[in-house]
């Protein structure tokens, strides 16, 4: 890995960088989501609820975007995308990506759903627990990425 | 041992990240609980002391650098900076009473906090003069 980051050719590091820069950030937004889910999981009025949509959808899904696009363009530089069998790492990082995904949009799908039903009815939903779990399981899957990212195995 | 040390580098960073959108979120006008806005104090702490510590023991460890090239000390410099900018928010937030918007020189501090953040990140891709 030293040797690799010693002879990195210069056009890698600007889609390095925002892959970094995505992933970061991805992270940030979710450790904000998963506190404000577990917020509006106590007090589940429609205030806390408005926050945790606009946490999702205007923080951690732009974030997962410009991961997954700029994954996408790193691989292709490094030439990932032409080899048959890669490495474990590389498949860990697509998982997370896209299982992460699906994780996000079904949290922002239970998070409105909450939201809509407190602005009906002022009564806390079952989703909002739903959304919670779904996001703090999208947390460890992004540390798990980001270790899988950083050592590298298989 | 590189690979540890690259990984709780990152998750450092990682922890930085994630009081950096919260106070953002905060500065851009979210009123967010006042609870979740203290909650994520520590994680800038801790990241702003595990980015500092795991980094120089990656420039330590990693025979190609030394602590004393000029890209771990330009990195030093920005994390002075983050350091002396980052950590503004809650407290302006607390003072308001959980109350957007907070005052204008604590949002240009903490925007001053994010560039040199950035940078930092700018600063570990690029490695200027290796």
């Amino acid at each position: 890995m030293t040797l690799l980051a010693a002879i990195r050719p210069d056009e890698w590091e600007l889609p390095l960088f925002i892959h970094v820069f995505g992933a970061l950030t991805l992270i940030g937004a979710v450790v904000l989501a998963t506190a404000m889910l577990f917020t509006a999981w106590r007090d589940a009025s429609a205030a806390n609820l408005r926050l945790v949509v606009r946490a999702l959808t205007l923080g951690v899904i732009p974030a997962w975007v410009v991961l997954r696009g700029s994954a996408e363009w790193i691989a292709d530089k490094e030439g990932w995308n032409d080899v048959d069998d890669p490495p474990d790492w590389i498949d860990l990082g697509y998982m997370a990506g896209d299982v992460g995904f699906l994780l996000i949009l079904l949290s922002t799908l239970f998070g409105w759903l909450a939201l809509r039903k407190a602005r009906a009815d002022g009564s806390p939903s079952a989703t909002v627990r739903a959304a919670a779990i779904l996001i703090a399981v999208l947390l460890v899957l992004n540390l798990v990425a980001l270790w899988a990212m950083t050592t590298k195995p298989g | 041992m590189t690979d540890a040390l690259l990984f709780f580098h990152l998750l450092s960073a990682a922890s930085l990240f994630a009081a950096l959108v919260c106070f953002s979120a905060v500065v851009l006008g979210a009123r967010l609980p006042l609870g979740v806005v203290r909650t994520l104090l520590p994680f800038w702490h801790v990241g702003l002391v595990g980015v500092f510590l795991f980094g120089l023991a990656l420039a330590i460890d990693i025979d190609d650098y030394d602590p004393w090239d000029v890209w771990v000390l330009i990195a030093i410099g920005l994390w002075l900076v983050a350091g002396a900018t980052g950590d503004k928010v809650p407290a302006a937030y607390k003072e308001n009473g959980g109350q957007v918007p907070i005052p204008q020189a604590v949002a240009r501090t903490h925007w001053i906090s994010v560039v040199a953040v950035l940078l930092l990140l700018a600063d570990m891709v690029w490695k200027p003069w290796v």
